[in-house]
């Protein structure tokens, strides 16, 4: 009955799922010691749409969209040349986290945008179910 | 021609819009929420000339539109995704306006037969 409002929902879990990420590699953008030893690897989401339901009055329409996978980037580290760190190794270079700001920072925005788009069609759903109950009156 | 719902062509029209205004609505929150999804195409669903032919042929074919679902090809961003949120975004404020004016209009057939049936303005 309230599938706008569900698909909606999918898009906002998915979008802030998303956005945690993004925080947690900003947040770790000069680790250098993980539990997995090294420095800390840089994350990102892949999404995938829903399958379209089968039948009902709504066959046909995709289900939203969920949450694939979290991966981790296998990009290769920073070397920064500092010696008189205690991490640093034979040759003084310590590795730093291969977290691009840049990156990070559009993945925030988009996802932010992403997000609002989906407040804006949750609330459009639930304008129009609000004017189904005024049906007949 | 009876005055119950679906027995004449306006109520036919009014519902139909109803209903296919409604499940637009719900394409189009489906590729709101796969913005961001690699390799998704855009769809969007059309009916209102289909509709507007159908009235020709009476109520029950009207009742019968399911409209058509088309897939926007290409892509907007470099993901294979065909999502443009501008365009989104005009189509739900217009499938939104095309449901509260249908809505409106039935109630206002309602009220039309509450002033026949009890004589009296509402």
């Amino acid at each position: 009955m309230f599938d706008g409002l569900n698909i909606a929902s999918t898009g906002m879990v998915a979008e802030s799922f998303r956005l945690s990420v993004v925080a947690n590699n900003l947040a770790n953008a000069d680790t250098t010691v993980t539990a997995q030893g090294g420095p800390y690897r840089s994350e990102y989401v892949t999404f995938k749409s829903g399958p379209a339901s089968a039948s009902g009055p709504n066959s046909g329409v995709g289900q939203g969209v969920m949450v694939s996978g979290l991966y981790q980037d296998q990009s290769p580290f920073k070397v920064v040349y500092d010696p008189t760190n205690p991490q640093a190794n034979a040759q003084g270079n310590v590795l730093y986290p291969n977290v691009n700001l840049q990156t990070q920072m559009v993945d925030m925005i988009e996802a932010s945008k992403a997000y609002q788009a989906n407040v804006s069609a949750f609330n459009s759903g639930k304008s129009m179910d609000l004017k189904a109950l005024t049906i007949g009156s | 021609m009876g005055i119950g719902p679906l027995s004449n062509t306006t109520d036919a029209a009014i519902v139909a819009t109803m209903n296919l205004s409604r499940k637009q609505e719900l394409y189009i929150t489906n590729d709101m929420a796969n913005y961001d999804t690699p390799g998704f195409k855009a769809q969007n669903l059309s009916f209102q000339n289909q509709l507007a032919q159908a009235l020709h042929q009476g109520p029950g074919a009207a009742l019968g539109v399911t409209g058509t679902v088309a897939t926007t090809p290409g892509s907007v961003g470099n993901n294979g995704n065909s999502v443009s949120m501008t365009a989104e975004m005009a189509d739900l404020a217009r499938s939104q306006l095309l449901y509260q004016t249908a809505v409106q209009a039935y109630n206002q057939k309602t009220t039309e037969i509450k002033i026949v049936t009890e004589g009296k303005a509402q």
